[in-house]
């Protein structure tokens, strides 16, 4: 399956984890466009209007939280599909009320790579 | 207040005397006069021994020749005609009063006197710091002026118009003035508090009217009831009097602490909010600033700081935080410079006034010179302790006054001292009494603990970053392991040959058993702390165990094993929550899949009377009595054959049993070695408010 058109902004400031991450999402057709911070992930969103969001939450100079306020806030970017990831579940406690149906949030550590991607395919399949 | 009423009595005599028509009358009264004013001479020359701070360094002969010469002119004055000798009336309103043989050296005697008192007066002013100048200037401007103003009329004009004694009346009353400048200083200047006079004032009289009334009534009572005689009863009366002296004067004490010094503010209602203020309060700038706020507020000072102390890596004090309120310069009590006062306090933590710690140095200082004169006829013991306790002493006392501070206070938590707080004089510049120390010391004491509880606090928080940051920093490298091999060996996006797939294969599963090793220490960690946090809410326990189940049917087929659920028909609500509750039916099952070789494992939902129980059955190889009795600590594994190959990190039914009994619930285990186990853990049904 190729899906040429659909991009997908990945914000990551792990190195490591952020080139996994493009690698299976870029093997399975997807545009990545990445970030390695909150102020980089909102100028490139504007820049490259994605269809799905993959926010992490620990991130310098503007952690995700403070991003995905951002985004809801704003009328151009409220309906984009966000799925917030985390490395502990502590976390999201904070995140849960910001997010949306359309949303989804995962743990990094539970989910192997091939179960991020049926969850991209279900949320991009709900817009 | 023995200067005021021999002030008084001169006066009153030097008005008799001249009203008085009849010569002998005069006379005598004159005599008086001078007595009285011997007598204000003794007294004036002593306070200022007491005034306007105690001195210490008195040469006992200059205080032996002055008593006697002043007592010996006094009695002279009085009992012969050595001094006055005579007073005749020559006309109507005009008094003449000849002069003894002794007159002149009376008179000089006086004039030295007051010369002498004027000139320690000064002195000792020039001493004091500048507010305490400004409370007394007023005073020695009185002083002066009255001698100046005595010196004329009674001295200098008999002399030079000897006709005219009508002057000395001026002088007299310029005692007036003297009191009038007293009075002003006392008022405005809170000379002396003005409260403490009144009270005693009020309290020497009623306690003189009240002895003399005792006096009187029990020499009556003996006299007339009991066949005694005069002397007798008196002597008697005196006894009671004597006896009953010190009870009555403490009850009037207190009868006249209680009306006349209400105190500018309640002490008990000011520590109440104190503890209320502090009470919520865990940051430690906060706690102190509250502290000081408080006291600042309360007393009215002009000032007040507090500081935290610390040991560096080398075991040394340092000072670190500082709080102030109102006062510039506050930051040289962090300087090293400023040490010695933290230096003092470690040796002797006390409260401590600065105007005591000033007179402390000068008696020291006089022992020290009798030391000094010991150490050269042979002993030599204590002689370097005490001399560098001094010198700490002095350093202290020049750096506070440096900074105006009035009063320290070291704040102790179990015996050590931990910081201090500085006040500044009250802006009434009234001084600090018992009732204010007594309410400070309280206040240091509260302030100690709000510290603790900060620091424990700020410790508290270190810690759980610590693990969060440390258990974020394990998980990120292994995700990536896990997220890569399940890319080759779950997806096949990669192609392995089956050697290596083999090794991989192992890799992966033990990727994933660090990963939940840290995850478990997480758990723990948190637990520990006090930070699991449960979010209880009321939701059906059959449904959360199902979630659980659809994942768990397939570790059970990889392993060989059938997994039953016997969900019951209806909804079983439970108050806790569901998060917690999935990862204990989790745990159980897990743990009832890894030993178990083959069979089945059984979950059941039971509802008892107030909680709901599941209870996790397996065929396994079962538990024997002796390790069952540690089954729930920390890293507790069983080591045996059939367990060798057993994988777990020991924290799993730890975790599980503290989750749940922080949801108000209890894990139960039953088992029959070779047989299986049954473990088992309730909810509760409903929240315990409820």
């Amino acid at each position: 399956m190729t899906d040429l058109g659909t991009t997908i902004l990945l914000a990551e400031d792990d190195v490591v984890l952020q080139d996994m991450y493009q690698e299976r999402l870029k093997a399975e057709g997807f545009t990545v466009v990445l970030a390695r911070d909150g102020q980089e992930a909102l100028e490139k969103i504007t820049e490259s209007h994605p269809q799905l969001i993959i926010l992490d939450i620990m991130m310098p100079k503007m952690n995700g939280i403070d991003v995905l306020k951002k985004l809801k806030a704003d009328g151009d970017t409220k309906n984009i599909p966000v799925i917030i990831s985390t490395a502990l579940v502590t976390e999201m406690d904070q995140v849960k009320a910001l997010l949306s149906p359309k949303d989804a949030y995962l743990i990094k550590s539970e989910v192997m790579p091939g179960d991020i991607i049926a969850l991209v395919r279900k949320k991009l399949g709900d817009v | 207040m023995a200067i005021s009423t021999s002030i008084l009595f001169w006066n009153i005599f030097a008005y008799l005397g001249y009203i008085s028509k009849d010569v002998t009358q005069s006379l005598m009264y004159f005599r008086l006069n001078f007595a009285a004013v011997s007598i204000f001479f003794i007294c004036s020359y002593f306070f200022t021994l007491f005034f306007p701070v105690r001195t210490y360094k008195r040469s006992y002969i200059i205080d032996a020749i002055i008593l006697l010469m002043g007592s010996a002119f006094g009695f002279i004055a009085l009992t012969s005609d050595l001094i006055i000798k005579s007073v005749s009336i020559p006309a109507p309103n005009q008094l003449v009063m000849k002069a003894g043989v002794l007159g002149n050296p009376f008179y000089s005697f006086t004039i030295l006197l007051t010369l002498y008192i004027l000139y320690i007066l000064i002195t000792k002013n020039k001493k004091l710091s500048k507010t305490d100048q400004d409370r007394t200037k007023y005073f020695l401007l009185g002083t002066i002026l009255y001698a100046i103003a005595n010196v004329i009329f009674n001295i200098v004009v008999p002399f030079t118009f000897p006709q005219n004694y009508n002057y000395t009346q001026l002088g007299d009353f310029s005692a007036i003035l003297f009191l009038g400048f007293t009075a002003y200083a006392i008022v405005k200047h809170h000379l002396f508090d003005i409260r403490v006079i009144i009270r005693k004032v009020f309290l020497y009289t009623s306690l003189l009217s009240i002895v003399f009334g005792i006096y009187s009534a029990f020499t009556f009572a003996f006299s007339s009831f009991l066949p005694l005689n005069q002397t007798i009863s008196s002597f008697l009366a005196a006894a009671v009097i004597a006896f009953g002296f010190e009870p009555l004067r403490n009850q009037l004490r207190t009868i006249t602490e209680k009306y006349l010094f209400v105190a500018d503010y309640n002490a008990d209602q000011e520590l109440k909010h104190l503890t209320d203020a502090l009470s919520n309060v865990v940051d430690l700038d906060e706690a102190l600033r509250h502290v000081i706020q408080h006291l600042s507020r309360a007393m009215k000072l002009s000032r007040a700081a507090a500081v935290v102390l610390a040991r560096d890596g080398k075991g040394a004090v340092t000072v670190r935080r500082i709080q102030e309120v109102a006062f510039p310069g506050s930051q040289r009590l962090l300087s090293e410079d400023y040490l010695p006062i933290v230096t003092l306090f470690l040796h002797e933590p006390r409260i401590r006034l600065v105007d005591m710690m000033q007179q402390e140095v000068e008696e020291q200082e006089i022992d020290d010179k009798a030391i000094k004169r010991q150490v050269t006829h042979g002993a030599t013991e204590n002689l370097v302790e005490q001399v560098s306790d001094l010198t700490l002493k002095k350093q202290a006392l020049v750096l506070l006054k440096r900074v105006k501070v009035a009063v320290v206070v070291p704040i102790m938590v179990k015996d050590k001292l931990i910081g201090l707080i500085y006040l500044g004089e009250k802006l009434s510049n009234a001084n600090f009494f018992e009732d204010d120390l007594n309410f400070i010391t309280i206040v240091g004491s509260q302030t100690g603990s709000a510290i603790e509880k900060a620091r424990f606090y700020e410790e508290d928080q270190l810690k759980s970053e610590f693990v969060s940051i440390a258990s974020h920093e394990l998980l990120t490298p292994t995700t990536a392991i896990e997220g890569y091999l399940s890319m080759i060996l779950d997806e096949n996006m990669a192609h392995v040959d089956p050697k290596a797939r083999g090794y991989l294969e192992k890799v992966y599963a033990s990727s994933k058993r660090l990963s939940a090793l840290v995850k478990d220490l997480l758990s723990v960690s948190r637990i520990e702390a006090g930070r699991m946090k449960i979010e209880p809410k009321v939701f059906d326990l059959c449904e959360v165990v199902q979630q659980q189940v659809d994942q768990l049917v397939f570790k059970a087929k990889d392993a060989g094993l059938t997994l039953n659920y016997h969900r019951p028909k209806k909804e079983l609500p439970v108050f806790a929550d569901p998060d917690r509750a999935a990862q204990a039916v989790v745990n159980l099952v897990g743990n009832a899949i890894k030993y178990t070789k083959q069979g089945s494992v059984t979950i059941d939902l039971l509802d008892r009377a107030h909680h709901i129980e599941v209870a996790v059955s397996d065929t396994g190889i079962g538990i024997k009595p002796e390790d069952r009795e540690h089954l729930f600590e920390k890293f507790q594994r069983v080591n045996s054959d059939e367990t060798a190959g057993i994988i777990g990190s020991g924290l799993g039914l730890y975790i599980t049993k503290s989750i749940i009994e922080l949801m108000n619930g209890v894990v139960t285990v039953k088992s029959t070695y070779g047989k299986g186990s049954t473990f088992a853990f309730t909810l509760p049904k409903r929240s315990v408010k409820s």
